[in-house]
């Protein structure tokens, strides 16, 4: 038996498409068509260029390219005949734009946390400002 | 009407007020306040701990002078986002299109687009961090009836 991708739903091994959702399924594992003939994007795995786009430009250069690498990745291999190793760049380019947008926040309030923090301090530092 | 139908068709209609929504409040935020050191709008840690300027520096400050519909200093505060920006954006979307219905993905379009930001980081910190033509020319003006017809 097989799982979709898509929603998760169990199929049989030989089963065209996904019997809850209706996702054409492929094993992973299975190689690249014989013979050649143009690999087609069908059934590629997302590669969150978007996500890694937005992730470099509003907060985090490095990781933000870590993402987009990982997002390239994924097509390439996808056109080299590599599905599992476009499906973990996949994943990997997911996961990176998420480690890269939860740094940005968390560094961001933070910061912020320490101005006010500063801002407080600074107030009551003031001679007269205190009771 | 198929009932998926349906449903795709409201989700599709969510998503556009909501985007509309987005758009009109950042619009209305970006032109209530300015961006000024000591604003709320998140900062850029990597200018801020190494002083370089990386690909997105500039970016709220460009957004903001778009706007007040100054499209001129958009462009100078971060000329890839405002003048690049739209390209890739269109060059995705059609790439998106060519491939659901049964295009070869083009990865050379991905590393090209690294190879740009790359570029255009070191472009941005040369000679130095605040000379470069690309770096954001410093702070957002604020226009003020004080400072109208001042000496700058």
């Amino acid at each position: 038996m097989m799982f979709c991708r898509k929603c998760g739903a169990e199929n049989a091994n030989n089963a065209p498409t996904c019997i809850s959702c209706g996702e054409p399924l492929r094993n992973p594992f299975e190689p690249t068509i014989a013979g050649g003939g143009p690999i087609t994007a069908e059934g590629k795995p997302p590669n969150y260029l978007v996500q890694a786009i937005l992730v470099t430009f509003c907060c985090c250069l490095p990781l933000g390219i870590v993402s987009i690498v990982y997002a390239a990745q994924v097509d390439s291999k996808w056109n080299a005949g590599d599905r599992m190793g476009a499906m973990l760049a996949s994943k990997n380019a997911s996961k990176w734009s998420w480690i890269a947008f939860g740094l940005g926040v968390v560094v961001n309030l933070l910061v912020i946390a320490l101005q006010v923090v500063a801002g407080v301090a600074a107030t009551n530092a003031q001679p007269g400002a205190g009771f | 009407m198929p009932a998926s139908a349906v449903t795709n068709r409201v989700g599709f209609i969510a998503v556009c007020v909501a985007a509309l929504a987005v758009v009109l409040g950042g619009v209305l935020v970006l032109r209530t306040f300015t961006p000024t050191d000591s604003s709320f709008y998140p900062k850029c840690m990597m200018y801020r701990w190494t002083g370089l300027h990386c690909p997105g520096c500039g970016s709220t400050r460009a957004m903001a002078a778009l706007a007040r519909g100054q499209l001129v200093e958009a462009i100078r505060f971060n000329p890839l986002l405002i003048l690049g920006g739209p390209v890739m954006l269109t060059l995705i979307l059609v790439q998106r299109g060519r491939e659901r219905r049964g295009a070869k993905a083009k990865p050379g379009l991905i590393w090209c687009l690294l190879a740009i930001l790359v570029l255009y980081s070191v472009a941005r910190n040369l000679p130095s961090p605040t000379r470069s033509i690309l770096a954001p020319p410093g702070a957002m003006p604020v226009r003020s009836p004080a400072t109208d017809g001042g000496a700058s």
